[in-house]
C-alpha cells in the first residue's frame, strides 16, 4: 500500500502530525522503535508505588489552537497551571515570583508571551505557504518577530526587568530550568522565547497521561500506529523521498516522510552518506547539540518543609547569575558544575495519586550536566558522586531532605539518548542560539520544517515551530505537507 | 575667543576621529571649533609621557588602520604623510608547539595550517574566500556609504548566519585544531557572544578596502596626528587645547552650545562628539535630556571588560621565536579557545583573568624611528580584563605585568633582562565598549553615528563598527553634521 505520509517518531509532535493529516483524509503511518507511544511524555515507577514523569515534569504549553485543533480536552488530557515559584538560599533567604504580579515580571511576562504566540504564528505561516524552489536562489527572508528581543543577554534583560539581584537570578533560574546557557552572553535572551521553563503547565497523572490522550486522538482520527518497528532507512530517488526502509527488510511507499528525529539522526542514520545533498550534509555537520539536562526522582519518606503555596512548586535551589555562568563553563568543558543549578518540584503534593499515602515523590531537574564527562563515560562512582552532590545541595535549603530518602533514580543526558533516541540526549533537539532558531531552525531556505530533499519534512524540536511548543513542530509540518500536496510539489 | 564665540559646529576630542571629522565639516564650508583637553592634539595617539624619545603611545600600533577615503579627502599625502608598508602575518604562539603562521596570502596560509590539520587547511581556503565575499558584501555598511547588503542568495545565508552565530561555535564548526581556532578568534573581540562570528569578516574587509591593516604611518600615530592637525587648520578649523568640555547645551530639543570647564561657553548649531556614548550621553547632557530608556540602559550597560596595553622599552631587538615569519608580525598568544570566555568571566567577576590572552607587535620592526637609537619596541595588548577589579588596578597592576611578562618569556628569550622602561595603560570604563551584542556589526553607520539629541553626533570609535581608529566613522559623521547644518540654513 502507498501511505500519503509516512512519519517517524511517535512523541507527542509525531502524533500531532498524524491526527492533523489523517483528520484531512490522508493515508498516514506512524512508526515507532520503541514498543509504546508517547516520547518524552512518560510516567516512570521509580519506586514501588512512587511515580514521576522521567523526561521533563512539565511540558512546554501546547499552544491553544494547537490543542483545541487536536481535541485533546476530548481525550481526557488536563493541564494544571504553572504554580508561583519559590527560590531558596542556604542563609534562608528566600524570593518569590508569581507569575501574575511580581513586580516587573507581569509586563515582562506579558510582552513575551505576546511576542513567543507572534513567533509561532510565523512558523505556521511559513508552513502552510506552499513551498515553490528558485533558481535564482533563496528569496530574502523577512526577520521574525522577537528577534530583536533575542539579541541582548539574559542579565541584560533581567536587570530590566527586576531590581533586586536575588529577582533577577530566580527569573535566570526560571527560564533556564535544565538548559546550560550563559545568562551573560548577548543573545542568550532567546531562552524566555522558546518555551519549556516557567512558562508551562504540568498535566493530572503526570506526562504520560498527555502521551495517552495524544494517541487517543491519532487513532480517532484514523492514523495508523506501528510500534516497535525500528526505522532503517529512507529510500529516496533524485533527490526525491518516496518511502522507508524498516529493519526487518519491509518497505513502505509513501509520498512524504515527516521525520521528528533531531536533524543530526535524521540525516546521518536514515541516509547513505552519499545519497546526502551537500547543503545538508554541512547543515547536519555544524548543527550544535548536546544534552545538559539531568534528572533525579527521589521517593520521600514524608513531604519536605516548604511553605504551603509553593508546595508543588517548582522550587529553585540558590539560583545566581554567576553560578549559571560557571556552570555553563563547566558544561562545556565536561565536568560537573561545583553549583548546581537545580529545580525541585514535589510532584505528589500536585498529584497525589503519584505516592502513596503520607510520602512524597519529588523530582529535580539539574541543568548544565554534560552528556559525557572529559575523562569518559557515567560510571556507577561518577553516577553516585552526582546523586550525592544533589542531594547534599537540596539539604543547604530544604533542611532534613536528606534523611527522608528513600530512593532515588538519576536519569543522566546519556540515558535520554538510549530511551529516547535523542542524539546527545538533548532534549530541545539542538542549542537554543539565535543562529539556531527563528528561521535558522532547520534549513533556512526551506522555510517551515522542509528539507533539501523533496518530500522529507522536519517535524521535531529541531524544526523552526518544535521549539516554540509541545506539539508545535508535528502541527507545523502537517501543514506543510498539506500545503505542498495541494500544490503539487510532492508527486 | 570672546564670550560670544559662535560656530557652525563643536568638536569634541582631537584624536584621530576628532581631527578627521572637524577637517571634513569645515571643508564643506562652515565654522569649526575642536576642543581637546590634552596639551597637544591626539587623543589616545598622543606619545607617551614617561618614556623619553619615544613617539608611540600604548596600544596606538594595534588598531590604526586609516580609511584610504580620507587619506584622499584631506590630502594628507601631500601635507607630507608618509607610510610604511609591513608585512603583518597572524602567528599564533604556542608553549607546546610551532607557531602557526597564517600569512596573508591564502595560499601559504593554508600550506601552514594544512601542516598541522590537513582538513582544517582546505577548511581555511573554503573560510578565506567566503570571509572576503562577506566583507564585500557588507561594504555598503562597513565602508560607510549607506544601504543594505548587497548579497546573493547564497551570501544571504552565510551572512544571517554569521550574523547570528558566535565565533566560537562558527570556528567549531569549521576547523579542528586548537591552534587554528584560537588564533583566529582573537578579531571577533568576544568569540563566545552571538554574532560576533561576522567580525571574523573584518579583517577581509580591511582588505578589500584597500587598507589591510598593514599600512602604517611612518613615524606612528603621532605623526599622523600632527599631518591631520595641519590639515585641519588648512581646511579652517580653530583648534583649541586645553579646553575641557563639562557640558552639552540642549535648547529646544536641539544642541545649542557647550559649556567648557573655565565657565566660558560656546554656542553652536552642531556638536560631534568623539567620546563614547556613555561620556557623552551621562556625563556631558543635562540629566534625562537623552531620554529616561536611552540613559537606564546606558547605566545598565557599563562596561566591566575591558583591554589594557604595554608598551615595553627593550634595550636589544627582540627575537621572538617564530619560524619563517618576519618580526613585524602580529602575535598571538591564546591557548585555548575557551580561554577567552573564561577570561571574560573572570573579568566580570572582577578578577584577572587565570590564563591571559594577548596580542604583541614590534612595532620598532616596521618603523624604527619610534624609539631613541638602539632602543627597540614591544607592544602588548591584553583583551578581557575588569575595568574596577576587586583589588582596584593600583594594587594589581605589578602582578598584571609580572604575568604577562611570564606570558611572552617563554617566546621571547630573556625579554626581563632587556625592559629598560614601561607604560601600562589600564582598561578605562570612559574608553571601553559595552558587551558586542550581536547584530551590532550589522547595523548601518547612521544608527551609531545618531544621538538621541537632535545636532548631536557621534565620532568616536564608538561609531566604528569595530574598535578601530580609521575614521570611517568621523568622515561619515561629518558628512551627517553638514547636512543637518544645511538643512538648518534652509529651515
Amino acid at each position: 500500500m502507498r501511505y500519503d505520509a509516512a512519519i517517524i517518531g511517535a512523541g507527542s509532535n509525531g502524533l500531532a502530525a498524524a491526527t492533523v493529516l489523517a483528520r484531512a483524509g490522508l493515508a498516514v503511518v506512524v512508526l515507532e522503535g520503541r514498543p509504546h507511544a508517547g516520547g518524552r511524555a512518560a510516567t516512570l515507577e521509580f519506586h514501588p508505588g512512587f511515580r514521576a514523569s522521567a523526561y521533563c515534569d512539565e511540558v512546554a504549553a501546547i499552544p491553544a489552537a494547537i490543542f483545541h485543533a487536536l481535541d485533546l480536552a476530548g481525550h481526557g488530557a488536563l493541564f494544571v497551571p504553572a504554580p508561583s515559584s519559590l527560590a531558596l538560599w542556604p542563609d534562608r533567604r528566600s524570593a518569590v515570583l508569581n507569575w501574575a504580579g511580581s513586580e516587573g515580571w507581569t509586563s515582562f511576562f506579558r510582552e513575551t508571551r505576546a511576542l513567543a504566540r507572534q513567533v509561532l504564528a510565523r512558523a505556521l505561516e511559513d508552513a502552510s505557504c506552499p513551498f515553490r524552489p528558485s533558481r535564482l536562489g533563496p528569496p530574502a527572508i523577512a526577520a521574525w518577530p522577537g528577534e530583536f528581543r533575542a539579541w541582548p543577554s539574559l542579565a541584560d534583560i533581567a536587570a530590566e526587568a527586576f531590581v533586586s539581584p536575588d529577582m533577577q537570578a530566580h527569573f535566570a533560574a526560571a527560564v533556564l530550568q535544565g538548559r546550560s546557557a550563559d545568562p551573560h552572553a548577548a543573545g542568550s535572551a532567546v531562552h524566555p522565547l522558546v518555551p519549556g521553563g516557567g512558562t508551562s503547565g504540568a498535566i493530572m497523572g503526570g506526562l504520560g497521561t498527555l502521551a495517552g490522550s495524544l494517541e487517543k486522538a491519532a487513532r480517532a482520527a484514523g492514523a495508523e500506529l506501528s510500534l516497535g518497528l525500528e526505522v532503517a532507512d529512507l529510500r529516496s530517488r533524485g533527490g526525491t523521498v518516496n518511502g522507508i526502509r524498516l529493519a526487518d527488510g519491509t518497505e513502505i511507499e509513501s509520498r512524504c516522510v515527516v521525520s521528528t528525529l533531531d536533524i543530526r539522526r535524521t540525516f546521518f542514520s536514515l541516509f547513505a552518506w552519499e545519497d546526502l545533498p551537500e547543503q545538508a550534509r554541512r547543515r547536519a555537520y555544524a548543527w550544535r547539540q548536546g544534552g545538559a539536562t539531568a534528572r533525579l526522582l527521589l521517593a520521600l519518606d514524608s513531604p519536605p518543609a516548604i511553605e504551603r503555596d509553593f508546595a508543588c512548586g517548582p522550587v529553585h535551589v540558590c539560583p545566581s547569575m554567576e553560578a549559571f555562568a560557571r556552570a555553563h563553563a563547566s558544561w562545556r568543558a565536561s565536568t560537573i558544575p561545583a553549583r548546581l543549578p537545580m529545580t525541585l518540584r514535589v510532584v505528589s503534593a500536585g498529584d497525589p495519586r503519584l505516592a502513596p499515602r503520607g510520602k512524597a515523590a519529588m523530582t529535580a531537574t539539574i541543568g548544565s550536566i554534560p552528556h559525557q564527562p572529559f575523562d569518559g563515560a557515567w560510571t556507577h562512582e561518577k553516577r553516585s558522586h552526582l546523586r550525592d552532590l544533589a542531594i547534599a545541595q537540596i539539604e543547604e535549603v530544604l533542611r532534613g531532605t536528606a534523611g527522608r530518602v528513600l530512593g532515588a533514580e538519576l536519569i543522566l543526558p546519556s540515558d535520554m539518548e538510549d530511551a529516547l533516541g535523542l542524539a546527545s540526549g538533548d532534549l530541545d533537539g539542538g542549542e537554543i542560539a539565535l543562529d539556531q532558531m527563528f528561521a535558522r531552525r532547520g534549513f533556512e531556505d526551506h522555510p517551515g520544517g522542509r528539507t533539501p530533499l523533496r518530500g522529507l519534512y522536519l517535524g521535531g524540536r529541531a524544526s523552526p515551530a518544535g521549539a516554540l511548543g509541545t506539539c508545535a513542530g508535528g502541527f507545523a509540518a502537517a501543514k506543510a505537507v498539506m500545503a505542498d500536496l495541494q500544490a503539487g510539489y510532492l508527486p | 575667543m570672546s564670550a560670544a564665540a559662535r560656530y557652525d559646529a563643536v568638536v569634541i576630542g582631537g584624536g584621530i576621529s576628532g581631527l578627521v571629522a572637524a577637517a571634513r565639516v569645515a571643508q564643506a564650508g562652515h565654522s569649526v571649533l575642536l576642543l581637546d583637553a590634552g596639551d597637544t592634539p591626539g587623543g589616545s595617539c598622543r606619545p607617551s609621557s614617561s618614556l623619553a624619545g619615544v613617539r608611540l603611545p600604548p596600544g596606538a600600533s594595534h588598531c590604526v588602520a586609516l580609511d584610504p577615503c580620507v587619506l584622499r579627502e584631506l590630502r594628507l599625502v601631500r601635507h607630507g604623510l608618509q607610510f610604511v608598508y609591513p608585512d603583518r602575518p597572524l602567528v599564533g604562539l604556542s608553549r607546546d608547539s610551532k607557531p602557526l603562521i597564517v600569512a596573508g596570502d591564502a595560499d601559504e596560509a593554508v600550506r601552514a595550517i594544512a601542516s598541522r590539520s590537513p582538513a582544517d587547511g582546505e577548511s581555511y581556503r573554503r573560510f578565506h574566500r567566503e570571509m572576503a565575499s562577506v566583507a564585500r558584501a557588507m561594504l555598503p555598511i562597513w565602508g560607510g556609504e549607506g544601504g543594505a547588503p548587497c548579497a546573493s542568495g547564497r551570501q544571504r545565508l552565510l551572512l544571517s548566519r554569521l550574523k547570528t552565530a558566535s565565533a566560537a561555535d562558527f570556528l567549531n564548526s569549521r576547523f579542528e585544531s586548537e591552534a587554528v581556532k584560537s588564533l583566529l578568534a582573537f578579531d571577533a573581540v568576544e568569540p563566545w557572544t552571538a554574532g560576533s562570528a561576522l567580525a571574523l569578516a573584518r579583517r577581509a574587509a580591511l582588505e578589500v578596502a584597500g587598507r589591510q591593516g598593514a599600512v602604517f604611518p611612518l613615524g606612528g600615530p603621532s605623526a599622523l596626528v600632527e599631518t591631520l592637525v595641519l590639515a585641519a587648520r588648512e581646511a579652517g578649523v580653530d583648534v583649541c587645547s586645553r579646553a575641557r568640555v563639562t557640558g552639552i547645551e540642549i535648547s529646544g530639543g536641539r544642541t545649542a552650545g557647550v559649556m567648557m570647564d573655565h565657565g566660558e561657553r560656546i554656542s553652536c548649531e552642531t556638536v560631534l562628539s568623539s567620546l563614547s556614548r556613555h561620556e557623552t550621553l551621562l556625563d556631558l547632557l543635562p540629566s534625562g535630556s537623552a531620554g529616561l530608556a536611552e540613559c537606564a540602559e546606558l547605566l545598565r550597560s557599563r562596561p566591566k571588560i575591558g583591554e589594557a596595553s604595554i608598551l615595553f622599552l627593550l634595550d636589544a631587538e627582540p627575537q621572538i621565536d617564530c619560524g619563517s615569519a618576519p618580526q613585524s608580525a602580529r602575535f598571538i598568544v591564546a591557548d585555548r579557545l575557551e580561554s577567552y570566555a573564561a577570561s571574560a568571566r573572570h573579568a566580570r567577576e572582577g578578577r584577572l583573568p587565570d590564563e591571559l590572552v594577548l596580542e604583541a607587535v614590534i612595532p620598532t620592526a616596521a618603523d624604527p624611528s619610534l624609539a631613541p637609537e638602539g632602543r627597540h619596541l614591544l607592544s602588548v595588548r591584553v583583551p578581557g580584563l575588569p575595568i574596577a577589579p576587586l583589588d582596584g588596578w593600583p594594587g594589581l597592576a605589578v602582578k598584571f605585568v609580572e604575568r604577562v611578562v611570564s606570558a611572552l618569556e617563554p617566546h621571547i628569550g630573556k625579554l626581563r633582562h632587556h625592559i629598560a622602561g614601561l607604560e601600562l595603560r589600564t582598561p578605562d570604563a570612559g574608553t571601553a565598549r559595552p558587551g558586542l551584542r550581536g547584530g551590532d556589526l550589522f547595523l548601518p553607520f547612521a544608527a551609531r553615528i545618531a544621538a538621541p539629541v537632535e545636532g548631536l553626533f557621534f565620532c568616536g570609535s564608538d561609531a566604528e563598527p569595530v574598535v578601530s581608529a580609521s575614521g570611517s566613522a568621523a568622515r561619515v559623521a561629518a558628512g551627517f553634521a553638514g547636512d543637518y547644518l544645511a538643512w538648518k540654513r534652509r529651515t
